[in-house]
């Protein structure tokens, strides 16, 4: 034993922020000059030989990945690692040609799963009752989906790859696991077991069995093996940043007296106020951030609309935040990286009329395909880029090494970033995670939308709470609004 | 002996008189004028009857039947008082077979009194006219003694006054007696007590002889309540209805030598006592040892000795009880001069029972993994070697335990071989993660972060990846103490996931708010200078020893400095008249510096004893290392008998429920530190084998962490 084995432990160490950090730690090592490097990389590609689980597998090549996008010119020769790979499966070869195109062979699928299951061969009840407790359950709306597409039984199928599995490495399934750390109750952690891992593995092996019974076409089975990537490879390439100075930071209520929401409203007057200096010349589409995190936990959310009066009633601002939050953008990128373009929007698709309002939010949800669990904060509190018709041309974004750069054509028309606050392996159920991130844009884009579209840019902001009593309760959520820049007088068409 | 009256409220007062005139009986030039004046000092609280019992009893005992005449001729005791010493004197003269001698015996009305004149000198004896008190079934006001004695003695005497009244014939007067019980289960039971009392009269008659086990035919159908919470009046009157029983039956040994010539005891008799419902057999035991007048005869003692003996073999109890059921054994054989051989095989029993595991056996690993830590640190050979052979079983320690104090064991081993095998630690740590104990396997990981080489690029790596709370902390720890590398990994997770909140722990406030009312309801330390200690706790409402303590502490801090001599004499002279004063620490520095040296010890010891100082549990190393470093310095050549002082809380009974097992690691430690390292050795060693011992029944496979280290040979020689 050296070392080594111990920080290659870390790459199937439950914790998934572990996982990521393991990941990282080895590309880095292996960057490095001299021995270490390559001693580590041998001991990489030994790991990933020794790995008899698919999903597992994925993990040696996720640290190639980071290595190539850190320092590309280390990434070892095409076919060292698919050498090295005795589990190929849909997903490593979607990884290995993310890294080296072309030149990566397509495994033989109907290697990739262990056929069919013997006509007597019943699911077995473990597998069924803990499927999703040892994976997110959209593991299980995929096969469901596959299922009542295709009319294979996949939920059958993966039944029989996990106890294939379970029966060859030996396993003896336990749910006592989960239980791991001894955690208080209401407090979560992201984890991956090893029984995870079988769940994980059989899966992508039922998509390979699928693809090999000729009724799942390769390309939507590579879609859907990515769901077994723990984490998006564009995004981890964008380093969190530190909280903003202009990020609101109200004070701990010292007396019985909620004084936060008083707080918060000063300090988004005076961003409004002070917006075209604070935000060194740029508009603030949208961020969304945990504000104050203890007994009593807050998180702001401002978002950006275009604004219109037709009459005297005031827009419902709960209203208006709803809309806000349910407009989605669609991306053009399907794999495990997220950049692409944005496909256009009309607006009317996502405007609102509330009472003798119209607003439209200036921003749209945007998710990658793949939920960064890894990272996962991220993907709770989701990612907004410039809504399309702000933009003149094709709208696209790509991933940066610390934000993601949306662009009109060729120019730059959006920055997103993101911070952490004392984001922790465990966190509490119910609670805003610490963290947050702003979206950005030049004024120009929307001086010029709201000339055209005879409205007013401006914010609605949420305050959302969220108090307890006692620790056994639950946390009682409550919300305010606050609009700025909103007018009631009826423009000119 | 006022001077030594503890101050721990009436009911302590009482027990340690008890004690004391107990060994006041067997003190040879005893002015026993002198000690009845003491005694007599109990009838403000109506209980000197009670403390007299306790030295007429021993008398009884030593068979003293001069002490117990003497005691009889002594001027103004009271009736209930001479009622008690007749009783003995009654039996003894029974027992032996020899006269009270008293001339005026003629004129004393008890029942013991009355059946000693029936019996001895076939006399009339006349109308009954002391019968028991009813008052003695009272449950006591203001006291938490039971009120099992009196109750017993109630029965007793009812039983003797029975005999008399059924002697004479005087049925009626009995039947009315019975009749004015308070309750039906008292009248049931003094009924079945006539009975008894009713065949002796028949049998004294017929000159016939009693079966042992008779006393307790009567009581076959006797319904007593199955749990004490049911119905506490039935219960507490069926036990000492109970004891009564025994004693009668023990009493009736004797008796029965007036009208025939012996007796016998059958191994039948002995069942019949044993399945009684009004016998409990170590109870029973116990009052034969107390009674100490052996009449068991073979083969009814072998059969005694082999069933109980057996019984405790197989039935799982604490283990303070089973030593005490097997010394017990011990001294039934002892008494019956049963040789050597047996008496030795019960003491070692005695002793593995109570002084090597005591109460919580699984707990001496934990204990070990400390020693072994302790005894590396100080160069003593070995540690490792026994810490690997521990493995094994802590590995499989949730398959032998219940987990309640020894689920943190993997995680303690880890924290053991990161002091004394740290190139295992590794290979430990992979070892937890694929069993998935991943919660012990986080535990363990932190020790490695703890003593990783940062230098080290891949050690840095590792490092890296340590996220939880645990880890976080031990880099902080680190980055504080000036390891700049450290701080170079937590200034990246910093910038990863922004700044970590650490967990803080809340610390029970208990104590100190105890110390703040106490302090609040005190009176003023300046108002009662010294030698005014006496006065200043009057002036509280303090009530407890501890809080007494609190208060003397107090005090002495405040007048250490200006008057510390006073002090010092003050709290010494109240300590010498009884009163438990604590505050040994404080008062051996002031001892040290008033007196010098030879004064101190007595205040170490104190506080080691108060302190709990052996015990890793209760008292901090350093308040207890501190002792040790006087007792190095000023008294090297009493380090053993320190132990002996000190290694029990009480000094009145100083070996009972002895238990060694929470001490091992601060005697080790203390061995260590007074350069007896043979000796710390020698502790370790043994309690090593010990858990060996005690983990033999199983055969643990050993994990693979291990690798080719012989973890079965126990490592100790």
């Amino acid at each position: 034993m050296n070392s080594t084995d111990v920080l290659l432990s870390r790459l199937i160490w439950p914790s998934v922020l572990v996982r990521e950090r393991a990941a990282v730690a080895l590309a880095d090592l292996i960057s490095e000059e001299g021995t270490v490097a390559e001693q580590t990389q041998n001991a990489v590609m030994t790991w990933i030989r020794r790995q008899n689980m698919e999903s597992t597998a994925v993990l040696g090549i996720l640290i190639f990945y980071r290595l190539a996008d850190q320092h590309p010119s280390k990434l070892p020769e095409p076919g060292m690692i698919n050498r090295e790979l005795r589990r190929p499966s849909l997903l490593s070869f979607e990884l290995l040609r993310f890294l080296y195109g072309d030149h990566v062979v397509k495994p033989d699928w109907t290697q990739c799963h262990s056929g069919e299951p013997t006509p007597n061969f019943q699911p077995p009840e473990f597998f069924e009752k803990f499927r999703n407790n040892f994976l997110p359950p959209i593991y299980s709306t995929w096969i469901k989906e596959v299922q009542n597409r295709t009319l294979l039984p996949m939920f059958k199928q993966w039944a029989f790859e996990w106890t294939q599995l379970v029966s060859s490495l030996g396993y003896k399934p336990s749910a006592q696991v989960l239980d791991f750390g001894g955690r208080p109750p209401g407090l979560r952690m992201l984890v991956d077991f090893p029984l995870s891992e079988v769940y994980r593995s059989a899966y992508l092996r039922s998509l390979a069995w699928a693809v090999t019974k000729g009724r799942l076409p390769e390309e939507t089975a590579l879609y859907l093996a990515h769901e077994a990537c723990p984490v998006d490879l564009g995004l981890w390439r964008v380093q969190p940043g530190s909280k903003p100075l202009w990020w609101p930071k109200p004070k701990v209520p010292s007396g019985t007296v909620d004084t936060v929401p008083a707080e918060l409203s000063t300090a988004l007057s005076h961003l409004w106020d002070k917006k075209r200096d604070i935000f060194k010349g740029k508009a603030l589409l949208a961020a969304n951030g945990s504000v104050l995190c203890g007994t009593d936990t807050y998180s702001l959310s401002i978002r950006a609309m275009f604004q219109a009066a037709y009459g005297p009633v005031l827009g419902d601002p709960k209203d208006i935040m709803k809309a806000c939050d349910e407009a989605q953008g669609e991306h053009t990128g399907q794999d495990v990286c997220f950049a692409g373009a944005l496909k256009p929007i009309k607006p009317e698709d996502i405007s609102l009329v509330s009472h003798d309002w119209l607003t439209l939010p200036a921003s749209v949800y945007v998710r990658p395909r793949v939920f960064p669990r890894w990272q996962y904060w991220r993907g709770y509190r989701g990612i907004q880029l410039p809504a399309p018709f702000l933009a003149s041309e094709k709208v696209s974004f790509r991933c940066e090494q610390d934000s993601i750069i949306v662009f009109d054509g060729d120019t730059e028309i959006g920055t997103w970033q993101d911070w952490t606050d004392g984001v922790t392996e465990e966190f509490v159920n119910d609670l805003p995670h610490p963290h947050g991130w702003a979206l950005c844009t030049p004024w120009d884009l929307v001086d010029k939308f709201s000339r055209l579209s005879h409205s007013t840019f401006s914010w609605i902001c949420e305050v959302k709470g969220f108090h307890r009593e006692q620790e056994h309760e639950k946390f009682r959520e409550f919300s305010t609004y606050q609009l700025y820049g909103t007018t009631n007088l009826i423009l000119p068409v | 002996m006022n001077h030594q009256m503890p101050h721990e409220g009436a009911d302590a007062i009482l027990e340690w008189a008890r004690a004391l005139v107990s060994m006041a009986a067997v003190t040879p030039n005893l002015e026993l004028e002198r000690l009845v004046r003491f005694i007599q000092q109990f009838r403000t609280q109506g209980r000197s009857s009670y403390v007299l019992n306790a030295f007429a009893f021993s008398l009884r005992i030593e068979k003293n039947m001069s002490g117990l005449r003497e005691l009889l001729g002594i001027s103004g005791l009271s009736s209930d008082e001479c009622a008690v010493v007749r009783k003995y004197a009654v039996g003894l003269a029974f027992e032996c077979g020899i006269d009270i001698g008293i001339s005026d015996i003629q004129g004393w009305d008890d029942p013991f009194s009355s059946t000693y004149r029936g019996l001895r000198f076939k006399l009339d004896v006349g109308p009954q006219a002391y019968w028991p008190a009813w008052s003695m079934l009272d449950r006591p006001e203001n006291t938490f003694l039971s009120r099992r004695p009196s109750i017993a003695s109630f029965f007793k005497m009812a039983f003797y006054a029975f005999v008399t009244g059924n002697l004479r014939g005087e049925i009626t007067f009995i039947n009315d007696w019975i009749g004015q019980a308070s309750t039906p289960y008292v009248r049931d039971l003094l009924n079945r007590v006539n009975k008894l009392a009713a065949e002796i009269a028949t049998a004294v008659h017929n000159k016939t002889p009693m079966p042992f086990s008779n006393p307790y035919r009567y009581f076959e159908d006797a319904q007593r309540p199955r749990h004490w919470a049911s119905d506490r009046e039935s219960s507490e009157i069926a036990d000492g209805m109970q004891d009564a029983l025994t004693e009668i039956t023990f009493d009736l040994i004797y008796l029965q030598k007036e009208w025939v010539t012996q007796g016998t005891v059958g191994i039948d008799d002995m069942q019949t006592v044993f399945s009684s419902s009004f016998s409990d057999r170590w109870d029973w035991l116990a009052s034969y040892i107390q009674f100490d007048s052996p009449f068991f005869p073979e083969p009814v003692l072998t059969w005694l000795i082999d069933e109980l003996e057996t019984s405790v073999d197989n039935t799982i109890d604490i283990f303070p009880t089973r030593a005490e059921r097997y010394s017990k054994l011990a001294l039934v054989s002892v008494m019956h001069n049963r040789g050597a051989e047996e008496v030795e095989r019960l003491l070692q029993k005695v002793v593995s029972n109570s002084i090597s595991y005591g109460s919580h056996k699984d707990m001496l690993i934990y204990s070990m993994l400390e020693i072994t830590e302790s005894c590396h640190k100080n160069g003593i050979e070995g540690a490792e070697r026994w810490l690997l052979s521990l493995a094994p079983a802590i590995a499989h320690i949730t398959e032998f335990t219940d987990g309640d104090e020894t689920g943190y064991l993997p995680k303690k081993l880890g924290e053991s071989l990161a002091k004394v095998s740290p190139k295992r630690l590794p290979d430990y740590y992979l070892w937890l993660s694929r069993q998935e104990e991943y919660f012990d396997a986080r535990s363990v990981f932190q020790e490695l972060v703890k003593i990783m080489d940062f230098t080290d690029p891949v050690s840095r790596s590792i490092a890296r990846t340590g996220l939880d709370q645990g880890s976080l902390h031990v880099l902080r720890e680190r980055a504080e103490a000036g390891d700049s590398l450290a701080a170079d990994l937590l200034k990246e997770v910093t910038s990863l996931f922004g700044a970590i909140r650490e967990k803080t722990e809340t610390s029970t406030t208990n104590n100190v708010e105890f110390v703040h009312r106490a302090k609040e309801n005190q009176p003023r330390p300046s108002d009662y200078p010294p030698p005014k200690i006496r006065e200043f706790l009057r002036a509280s409402d303090v009530r407890t020893p501890y809080e007494t303590s609190e208060l003397i502490k107090v005090w002495l801090e405040f007048w250490r400095d200006g008057q510390g001599l006073g002090a010092y004499d003050a709290v010494k002279t109240f300590a010498d008249s009884g009163y438990d004063v604590r505050n040994g620490d404080l008062m051996a520095t002031l001892a040290r510096r008033f007196y010098g040296v030879d004064e101190d010890y007595r205040w170490i010891a104190s506080a080691n004893r108060d302190e709990m100082g052996w015990s890793q549990f209760f008292t901090k190393k350093e308040f207890a290392q501190a002792r040790w470093e006087e007792i190095k310095r000023s008294y090297p050549d009493r380090w053993l008998r320190f132990i002996q002082d000190t290694i029990t809380r009480t000094q009145v009974d100083q070996w009972h429920d002895v238990s060694a097992q929470n001490s091992i690691l601060r005697l080790v430690e203390y061995c260590i530190f007074l350069e007896h390292a043979d000796q710390a050795r020698e502790i370790a060693e043994k309690t090593l084998n010990i858990i060996h011992e005690l983990t033999s029944p199983v055969r643990f496979d050993s994990p693979d962490w291990l690798g080719s280290v012989d973890s079965t040979s126990g490592g100790a020689s």
